[in-house]
Formats: C-alpha cells, structure tokens, sequence
C-alpha cells in the first residue's frame, strides 16, 4: 500500500458531497484553461461560448432531472426524448398563441403528456420500460416523421412561415435579470469582460465564466439551475420523496407501509415527462421562440448519459449536463481553423494520462495499458494537429456522451429497483 | 387444438389491429378528415400485382432489419443501432463495390461481405463498451446512429465519393447488380408492369429467416443466447459466458444488419447516395421485432404489413390526408400491440399456474384421504 | 386474562385451493402466541388475512373484542396490529429511518422522526442506529429495524412470520430476549413458526394448523416436540440421520488454500486459506451465519469468481482455469443458493429447464444440437422420481410452487450422476414430506459413490446428513467437526466465533 495514495483517498472521502464538487469544478477550470493557453484557443473559455454552453446545457439538464424522477421511483424512461420532442411541438404552438412564457407552459403540459403515456403502458399495463420509452419515441417521431409532423401540418402548415416541419415562432423572452456591474450594456465596458480579454491563467477564464453567466442572464437559465435544489428538496426532504425513491429501492416494502406505489410511479412518471418538456421549451425559445422538427437532437438520450454520470444525484447529473451542453456549444460554434478541437486533445491527453497513472498506482495492468495508448493515440492526434473533419466537429456532444460514459460507468449505482416491472403482490 | 391454438395466437393481433384502426380514425376526425375516405384510398393502393411486388420488396429489408434486432431482444438488448449499422455498411458497400471490378456473383458477393463486415464492426462498439464498461446499450447505439450519419457524411467529402444531384458513390458496374425475380415470375404467369421488379433479395431474406430459425430454436447457442435474455444469472451459472455470448450475438446481428440495405444498393440505387438512399429501416425493425415477438414467422407477417401499410400511404394524398399520418398508424399500431401482449402473456401465465395448483390441491386432497 | 386477537371460523379460497378452511385462533393480550404448522398448511394466509393484506371468503376477526373488517394492511395497523415479515421489507439504500417513517401519514420532520426512532430503539433494547444505512446491517440488525418499524406504528400486536428462520441459535436467544421484554411493556406477540423446539421455549399458547384447518390449540407444558409434530403433519416427523460409514479415502474434489480477494480495495479477504476435500461417497457439510464467505466459496467453485491464489480440483484435476462450462463438463453437479435466481429459467416450460446447464452434456446435444426430445425425457424422468408436482414437463416453470421447483433442481442435478454435487441449501421452503425425499436421494446417491459437499442454514439437515462438518466463519473454515458428536448449541457457538478452532481439536 502507498502512503501517500491512500492518504489522498481518505482525504477525498472524508470531504463533503459540496466540496468535493467545488474542487471538482476548480480543476476543471485549471485544465481548461492551461488548454487554452497552450493551445493558443481562446474561444475554449470566451464568454459567448460559456453563455452557450449554459443555454444547451438546461434542455440535458432538464432531461436529466426527469430522468431521475423517473428512475428514482423504478421506472427506466427512454421515452425523454420523445417527450422532449413533444414539448418542442407544443412550446412552438402555445408560443405562438400566448407568447413566451405560454410556451414554458405549453412545453411542461406537452412533455408531461407524453410521459402519462409511459405512465399508463409501464405502470398499468406492466410494458417493459424500455420498449414503452422507444414505442412513445416512434409514434412522437423522434425516429422520422410522426405526430408531430402530422400535427405541424395541421396546425403551422399555412400560418405565417410555418409548415409541417416548423412553427410560425413568436417574438419576444421571458426576459433578462439585470444585475448592475455584471449584465452587459451597451454603454460601457464589462469589467469582467476587461479581465477575460488578458488572458490571465485561471483568473480570466474565471472572469469569463461570470460574465457569460450574468451577462446575458435570461430568465429561463434561472429557473432551469433552480430545478436542480428543488429537485435535491422533493427527493430528499418531503414525504412524496421518501416514497418515490422507496418505490425505486424496494416497491413491495413500501407497499407494505401502505404507500400506493401504483400512485406514486404513475406522478413521478408524469413529473419526469414534464421536466423533458420543458427542456423541449428552452431549445424553442432559444430558437426565436420556433419549433423545429428534429431540435431535440437527442438531447433526451444525453440527458439520461448525464443521469448515469451523475450517479442518480441532482448535482451530478448537473455536472454532466455542463460537460455535454459544453461540447454542444463547442461544436455549434467552431468554425473551420478553429483550435478549440485540438485544445480538447490536449485535456483528453491529462485526463487519460491521469487514468493510466491511476491505475498504474492500483497495480491494475491491463487498464494501465489501455489508458496509456489511449493517452498514446490522443497525443499523436494533438502534435499533428488533426483538424477533424467538420461533419464529425459536429458529432461532438455524442462522442463526448460515448466517452464519457465509458470512462465512468464502471463505479455507478442505479436504483435497485429501476427497470423493474412491479405488480402487486409481488415479492421484490 | 391445433386451430383453437392458431386462433389464439391471431387474436391479439387482430384485436390490436381493430383497436389502432378505431384509434387513428378517431385522430382523423380530429383533424378534420373523413376517416372513410381516407381508409378506402389507402386501400385502392394495394391489391394489383404490382402494388403486391412493391409491399414485398419494401418488407425484405424491414424483414432483415427485424431479425438483426431479434437477436438482441432475445438475449434483453435493446440494440437501436441497426439504423447506423446498415447505413455505415451500405456506404462502405457502395465505395468499395464501385472501386473494383470483378465478374458478377463474385462482385456482389464482395459487396454483401463489405458491408456486413462493416455493419458488424460498427455493431461489436456498443457490444465492446458493454461488456468491459458496462456502458448502457440503448444510449451508446443512439450515440452511434448519430455518429455514423456524420461519418457518411465526411466520408462523402472525399474522393470516393462524387457529385450529382447528391453527393454519391461512383454508380456500381452491372457485374454487381443483383438479379430480380421477374423472369421466374413469368414462368409460372406471372407478368409485372414496366419498370417493376421483384427484389431478388427475397430469397436471401428467406435463407437468412430460416438460419435464424434454426439457430435459435435447435442450436446451442441458440438456447445460450435465449437462457441469457431470459435470466442472466441463471445462465452463468448454467455455463454461459455472458460476455462471449454479447459480443458474437452482436456481430451476428451486426452482420445480417449489414444485408439491409444492399436490396436497395444492388438491385435499385446501383449507388449510395447521401439523402437519398432509404433510412428508418433500421427503427422500423424494432417495431417489427417487437410484433413480431421474435418468432420468424411473425416477423415475416410484420414487416409484409410495414411494405402494406407504406405503400398504402400513398393513398392518403388523394384524400387530402398528410402522407405523415401512416407513421402514426403504425406507431398506434405497436403500442396497441404491446400492451394486448402483455395482457395475453398475464393471462396465460395466471391459467398455467392455476392449473399447477389445481394440481397441488387435489393430490393434497387424496394425500389427506388415503 | 383479556383476548386481544380472536380469529373465527375463517375460510379463505384461491382459484383451486382453499388455504383456510375454517381456522380458528384465539390470542391473550401480553402473551406470546405460537401458530405452528407444515409449509403450505395456511399460517401465512391467516396472518396475511390478519395484517388485513388479503380478506376472508368467510368467518370474523375479533380485535379486543370488537369485530373489525380490514380493507388493507393500513386498517390492520390503524387496529394496533403490526407484522415481521419473513423476507424483509427493507430498502438497502434508505437510512434506517427512512425505511421507518415511509408511508407514515405524520408530517415529515427527519429531526424528530430520528429521535423518535432513537427513543424507541434504546425502551426496547434493540440497539440499532437510526442514521445507518440498511444495507450495512447484519441480518439480526435488519430485524430489529423490522420490529422497530411496526412499534414506531404503534403497534400492540406484533405477527413474527418464521423469524427465527435467518437466525443463528445466539441470535435467536437475542431475538427472543427482546420479545419476552415486548410482551412485559404489555404488547402481544404472534410467533410463525415450524421449529418445534423453539415454540415450545418461547411460547404461551402453541395453536396447530393442518391443511387450513385449526387442528389444536396446547400449552407448550403439556406436550413434547413429538406430540406438535403429529399434530402437525398426522404422522411422525422424519429426521436426517442414520448415517452409513462406507465411504472410501477416494479424493472426489478437494479445494486447497483458496483465497478470493476483497471486494473493494483495502478491504478483507473474502476467503481466506480455504482448504477442504470430499472423498468418494461422502456428504460433507458446511455450516456458517449467512454472509460468512459461502455464498462466495460456492460462486468461485462454479467459477464465477476467480480466486486470487489456491486451486481447486476434480478428481486430480486442476479446474481452476477451467471455465463455469468446462467444470460443469467434467462433472460438476450445482444446486444454486437461490433456484429462482440462480437456477431456472421461469417464462419456459420445464423440458427446456431440464437443458439449463447441461447444453453441451452428450446426454441433450449432438455437436452444435440440441435434442428436444431427450430433455422430454429427462423431464419426465425428473417429475417420476422426485415426485415433481406439475401438470407436465411442458408446464412453464413459474407455475410450479416453490418447493416443486426446488424438487425439479434436484432431480435435474441428481439425474445427470455428477461426480461432484455442490447443494446449496438443497431442502428450502419445500415441505417435509418433500424434505424427506430429498434427503433420502441424497444419501443413496452418496452411498452409490457420489461426493456431495452441503452447504445449509439448516443444522439439522447439516448434522443429520454430514459424513464431515466445517464452519465457515469470516471467510475461513475455523472448524471441522464430527457431526455423530456436535449439539445444535454447540455448532451455534463455533458459528458465531464463540469456540474457536482450538477448542475443537
């Protein structure tokens, strides 16, 4: 055994959830920014890409969270996206119709819709889950035409600039929270602007961070990072909670207390739906308030990779939306000559580097080998610099899914009873 | 017994299809059309020889498509990755069929073993991550699907690719077209319009569903592969390795995922071309996989009524109705479907044990006499 | 004495079945109540029909006297009546509190729900954390939390379905400790059970039921064990013993200085230095508290585990390469701890159960095929000789009831002549009758030569039927004992670590 090893380790366990969230993020910002510095790639942390990241982080971040309602309570929701899918269409309609915060709306009830259909196969019925998820996504039509084009046609078609595969689309936001100092103005400079453009070490990625938060802080960006607290309250400190997460754990236990877990799954299930609608709304009104068939892009699937990364933990699943609605901004943003991609190379060479001494350290041999090629590999790619081709920048966000889901899904602990189709009566 | 079984078995479909039909009437009333109208076009579009080859030739790939996802239903993977897999595999068919030129069977033999190997390759990814990350199926073959399309899509940017109304594939030499089954089809009197052929991929998708079959149903691996699916557990401790068993099921359905679209490649397109070559039959296997419930047979009678239920479309124009809407009468369809299957399959197990403790009782009972 | 529970003439039917047909129980408040019968005679009906999770076809429930109709256990626990159940209903990954305030109508306030939980925890005695996860709980612990719960409910009546079936005779003392200080605070208590022995220590009253009907209600001071087994089955009990001598110095399997590592870093050895042999025609059994390393000995035999030193072999031959197939193949017979999870495939008929872990055994396959028609067979073989309880071989193996699957397992093991049979727990949940059986294939398998290793909660069946007795304690095998000379207590205490190795020698 390694003194110093072990001595880390019993440090990092002895922290606090928070805590070691905090440092989590603080070398984050370190990696990123010594990136950029060495690569020469300041769009990796400017302003405009942090406030994009933020905005394409909240539809992963909602998925996530209703992913987590949902199988927090037992039941696996593949069905996200196309509830997400659904929230899009019904964002665009209410849009359209009452404005913007009718589309918020309009999304939630849309998404939920969907989800009191996964509701109904997989908790009265008893479906698999999975194939209930994927049989909403094929009549929604995240997999090619469906519903929605079907609804598109009768409702956008010949209304304004709509047609069946888009909404007419509204004017006007939810609106913007002015904070003095922080919100950019016309009139003068940003001192958080000032900072980022030195390019300091650390200091003026930080800077940018906060001006592409507050300077453009809209409304909908605050509700969505406020899900996630209220989430962690629902789950953890109420009644409801306790009982949807019985029923995820043990669903005959707490039907032996008396708890209607038929009730609780069937709410949850409707909750989750919701939660997937809303992001559905976010991309609408971030669309100029139109919805567009295939915006979704499954984001609902990433959102359940941000669900398993996250360990089933509201925070976690936040950090994972941040990482992927990160590489999403990356990737609508780059622009061909663009060294933001090469700048990635080098964070993936640390990061794996970091594994194959970690298990190095573990004595662990064949994982040694793997990460070290790996490391290998991602080197070669940075020293060339391999200029990807444009269409394949553009499948960022799933290659960061596929990544990041392999190099964490080894260590995770869904709940016990997620999948599970319960009857009652049932021992389990 | 043999007929009352045979009624049991149609009559949840049967039901279903009367419940999906009730259903999207209700849905065109809703919108305004006459459900009648549109019924009876979609029907004036099936009937004749011609329409019957077309639903055909539309149902052989979906068939294939079905099998591919079979075999991972069987062993409880949810493999949505056939869509990327036969679309990888097509392109990568047509760019190396195009760069050779061989006398015929062997062309298109080469063609067919391209794209199954690369299907299968695209396929053993998920498997990979799986088996030694644990990384969950169903959101890495999404991811897959998505990448794939960005591949073809680079990929057609290079020089294997050329320009014409889309980007494509140098058109393939007849050496490698595959022969249709029009000239048997007149010996036996049968005449097909101008311009319409009988896929002779028919009979490769008849060899494949019979292979399946017997796999599946009289092999070793076939009861590894179901006894997995089943309870995993079990089957480990039964000898199964679980591992092994993922990784050669996926390749195998990599590989019939390959043959999907190579009826479209040799015997339509003669190329693959970017948004223009068919999609969606890689979902649309799911679909008849999960009514078809694996058995061979009733994958077969799901695809043919994809090919119906598509080429009936077309006669939704003509009553004004948005040709989108067959979409949702399938999708009505499987979730009708799923839910009478699984009320059957309740019903069935609540009468076997039933009978079991029937059983039970009276023997007690007779213990407690004697 | 007042009469808390008063249960009259109660019949309860299921399609096929009359579980209770006329059951009679009258319980005395502050007492501990026995209602003791063979697995499948109708206590577990009754109780449910008590605890209000399933309603009579006939008959009356009296709680102090007044007649009361439950629609559901919420009504049951409403009148004061709490229950144990024998599978625990515990979610792992709650708190200990959690798992104690779910479904409570009360608001929710954590502070004061643990405080309340801490309270009740040190009145009675029952020393359980309320901040610890459940998960991390030993199975007397996680019992306790059980027991807790129905008091934090406010419980008077406490129904104990089996509980002494996961404990060990220390714990079971423990166990009863606590309820003797139930019954003082004035709670009454109903003991599920068909140890005998047990009853008759701890109960007041002892009612009999048999084939759903109340056959007797006693005083456990007027009757011996053999008395509440006659009640209880109308004849005699059988009991495992009769042991044979013949078996030769023929080494069948032998494991030495297996040692299977931690299951996280830093952690302890799962096994540690295990070493044992099985001659031809012996029963060797293992005994130990569930979670001591059997679980795992057995899955590193079968191959599921790799060690990370020692070996393992049969007949002569090292295995520990080998894979879970190729042990199976050279003669490897399994009965799994766990048969639903570990040992059938449910959703299909028997015939193809029969296959399941012998797919490649010459006997099902040709090459690469399977013959159908030989596990027909074999199937029909299976349900004749071990007198397997079903319409047919192509019955689907859910519908077969517990203790017929159990039966079908054994029969499908035995049939196949494995050189080496590894029995977890071969006689769980099946009937006594049945119990019988299994115990008798047992023994005329060993003396035709097979070597069995028994690995068993049950010390009866362990003394009864071991030619040789290890204790596995901590992942070592701390004992090795002659069962012709060892008590029940006596095995009880090498379990828990209270004799050691030196004192046996």
């Amino acid at each position: 055994m390694n003194i110093t090893e072990s001595g880390i380790s019993a440090w990092w366990k002895s922290l606090r959830l928070p805590h070691r969230y905090m440092i989590i993020t603080a070398l984050g910002m370190a990696l990123l920014s010594f990136a950029r510095i060495t690569t020469n790639a300041p769009g990796l942390t400017a302003a405009g890409q942090i406030e994009r990241s933020f905005i394409l982080m909240l539809p992963i971040l909602m998925a996530g969270i209703g992913g987590l309602f949902a199988e927090r309570v037992g039941i696996i929701n593949i069905g996200l996206e196309g509830m997400m899918v659904l929230g899009t269409w019904f964002a665009g309609f209410a849009g359209y119709h009452f404005g913007p915060w009718g589309a918020l709306i309009g999304g939630i009830i849309g998404g939920a819709l969907g989800g009191g259909v996964h509701a109904l196969l997989t908790v009265v019925f008893g479906v698999n889950h999975t194939i209930s998820g994927f049989v909403i996504n094929l009549l929604v039509g995240t997999t090619g035409s469906g519903l929605v084009r079907y609804l598109s046609t009768l409702y956008f078609k010949g209304r304004g600039s709509g047609s069946p595969t888009n909404s007419p689309g509204f004017t006007g936001t939810t609106g913007q929270i002015r904070i003095p100092f922080l919100t950019n103005s016309m009139h003068t400079t940003n001192w958080l602007a000032k900072i980022g453009k030195h390019q300091w070490f650390v200091v003026s990625d930080f800077a940018n961070v906060l001006n592409g938060f507050f300077g453009i802080l809209r409304l909908e960006v605050v509700i969505g990072l406020l899900m996630i607290p209220l989430t962690w309250w629902i789950l953890w400190r109420t009644k409801f909670g306790l009982s949807l997460r019985s029923c995820g754990e043990r669903p005959s236990a707490a039907d032996s207390l008396g708890v209607n877990v038929y009730r609780v799954q069937i709410l949850a299930v409707i909750i989750s739906g919701a939660f997937a609608g809303l992001g559905g709304a976010i991309l609408v009104l971030d669309n100029s308030g139109a919805y567009l068939e295939g915006q979704s892009a499954n984001r609902g699937f990433i959102g359940l990779a941000a669900l398993i990364f996250g360990n089933w933990r509201p925070v976690g699943i936040f950090i994972g939306a941040a990482l992927f609605g990160y590489t999403d901004a990356l990737q609508v943003r780059t622009t061909s000559g663009d060294k933001s991609v090469i700048a990635l190379f080098l964070i993936g060479v640390l990061v794996s580097a970091f594994f194959a001494f970690r298990a190095w350290r573990a004595g662990d041999k064949k994982a040694m080998v793997r990460s070290s090629l790996i490391t290998a590999v991602v080197l070669a790619l940075y020293i060339v610099k391999f200029e990807a081709p444009d269409d394949i920048v553009k499948a960022l966000p799933y290659l960061a899914t596929l990544v990041i889901l392999t190099a964490s899904s080894k260590r995770l602990r869904p709940p016990a009873a997620s999948g599970m189709v319960w009857r009652k009566g049932m021992v389990g | 017994m043999k007929l009352k079984s045979l009624y049991r078995s149609a009559q949840a479909p049967i039901i279903a299809i009367a419940i999906a039909l009730a259903v999207s009437a209700l849905a065109l009333l809703v919108g305004g059309y006459n459900p009648g109208r549109a019924f009876s076009a979609m029907a004036s579009k099936v009937g004749s020889v011609e329409s019957a080859a077309l639903i055909v030739n539309k149902a052989v790939p979906i068939f294939l498509s079905g099998l591919a996802v079979s075999i991972g239903f069987r062993m409880g993977i949810f493999n949505i990755g056939v869509e990327g897999q036969y679309l990888l595999g097509a392109a990568l068919g047509g760019v190396v069929g195009a760069a050779v030129d061989l006398p015929g069977p062997i062309h298109v033999l080469i063609i067919m073993l391209t794209a199954m190997f690369f299907s299968m390759l695209w396929a053993l990814i998920p498997a990979v991550l799986n088996v030694q990350k644990n990384v969950h199926i169903v959101i890495s073959t999404i991811m897959l699907n998505a990448i794939a399309v960005s591949v073809i899509a680079a990929l057609s940017k290079t020089h294997w690719f050329i320009t014409t109304a889309f980007r494509q594939t140098r058109p393939l030499k007849p050496s490698a077209f595959f022969p249709n089954l029009n000239t048997p089809l007149r010996w036996i009197g049968i005449h097909l319009p101008k311009g319409t052929q009988l896929f002779g991929f028919v009979i490769v998708a008849i060899l494949v569903g019979v292979g399946y079959h017997i796999l599946m149903g009289r092999t070793r691996f076939g009861f590894d592969i179901m006894a997995t699916g089943i309870n995993p557990t079990a089957a480990r401790f039964a000898g199964v390795n679980p591992k092994r068993t993922i990784l050669v099921a996926m390749a195998l359905s990599g590989a019939i995922g390959g043959l999907i679209g190579m009826a479209g490649l040799l015997e339509d397109q003669h190329a693959y071309r970017v948004g223009e070559f068919p999609v969606g039959f890689g979902f649309a296997g799911i679909a008849v996989a999960l009514l078809g419930r694996g058995n061979v047979s009733g994958l077969a009678l799901s695809a043919l009524l994809f090919g119906l239920l598509e080429r009936a479309s077309l006669g939704l124009s003509n009553a004004k109705v948005p040709r989108e809407f067959s979409a949702i009468m399938v999708g009505l369809l499987i979730l009708t479907m799923v839910i009478i299957y699984e009320l059957t399959t309740r019903k069935v197990q609540a009468q076997a044990i039933k009978e079991a403790s029937e059983l039970l009782a009276k023997t007690h009972a007779e213990k407690v006499l004697a | 004495m007042a009469v808390a529970i008063e249960l009259r003439d109660i019949v309860k039917r299921f399609p096929g079945v009359v579980a209770n047909d006329g059951v009679n129980l009258s319980v005395e408040s502050a007492t501990i109540h026995a209602l003791i019968g063979e697995n499948g005679a109708g206590k577990s009906t009754v109780m449910k029909i008590l605890y209000g999770s399933q309603q009579p076809d006939e008959g009356q429930i009296f709680v102090n006297g007044t007649e009361v109709h439950f629609k559901s256990a919420r009504d049951a626990i409403a009148s004061g009546i709490g229950m144990v159940f024998q599978h625990f209903m515990l979610a792992d990954n709650l708190t200990v509190w959690e798992n104690v305030a779910l479904g409570m109508p009360e608001k929710f306030a954590p502070k004061n729900i643990i405080k309340r939980v801490e309270k009740l925890s040190a009145q009675y005695g029952l020393n359980v954390d309320p901040l610890a996860f459940v998960g991390e709980l030993g199975v007397g612990e996680r019992q306790r939390v059980e027991i807790l719960k129905v008091l934090y409910r406010g419980a008077t009546t406490i129904i104990l379905d089996e509980p002494t079936a996961v404990l060990v005779p220390q714990e079971v003392d423990e166990l009863f400790e606590s309820l003797r200080g139930l019954t003082a605070q004035g709670a009454t208590i109903i003991f599920i059970s068909h140890k005998l022995d047990e009853v008759l220590a701890i109960a007041n009253d002892i009612t009999v039921v048999r084939a759903g009907k109340t056959v007797a209600q006693v005083k456990p001071g007027g009757v011996t064990a053999r008395d509440l087994a006659q009640l209880m089955v109308g004849s005699e009990l059988p009991s495992p013993d009769t042991r044979s001598t013949m078996q030769s110095d023929k080494v069948t399997f032998s494991i030495s200085g297996l040692t299977l590592g931690p299951e996280h870093k830093g952690g302890r050895n799962l096994l540690h230095d295990i070493s044992l042999a099985v001659c031809e025609g012996e029963i060797v059994g293992i005994a130990g508290v569930e979670g001591n390393g059997q679980t795992e000995l057995l899955e590193t035999i079968i191959g599921i585990r790799t060690p990370m030193s020692g070996s393992i072999s049969i007949a002569g031959i090292d295995v520990n390469e080998m894979t879970t197939r190729d042990r199976r193949e050279m003669g490897m017979g399994y009965i799994p701890e766990d048969r639903q999870r570990e040992g059938m495939l449910l959703p299909v008929p028997l015939h193809v159960n029969t296959i399941l872990g012998y797919q490649t055994s010459a006997a099902f396959s040709h090459g690469p095929w399977i013959d159908q028609e030989a596990a027909m067979k074999r199937t029909s073989e299976i349900i004749d000789e071990f007198d397997v309880r079903t319409p047919g071989p192509s019955t689907l193996a859910f519908a077969l009831s517990g203790g017929n699957q159990q039966k079908f397992i054994v029969g499908r093991e035995m049939l196949m002549e494995p050189k080496i049979l590894i029995a977890a727990h071969p006689t769980r949940g099946i009937d006594v009758g049945a119990q019988a059986q299994v115990w008798d294939a047992m023994r005329t398998a060993r003396d035709k030569g097979m070597a069995l290793l028994l690995i068993s909660a049950d010390l009866d069946e362990l003394i009864g039927l071991s030619d040789r007795l290890l204790v596995m304690l901590r992942g070592n095998v701390v004992a090795n004992l002659d069962p012709a000379t060892i008590t029940k207590a006596e095995l009880g205490r090498y379990m828990t670590g209270a004799h050691t190795a030196q004192d046996a020698a």
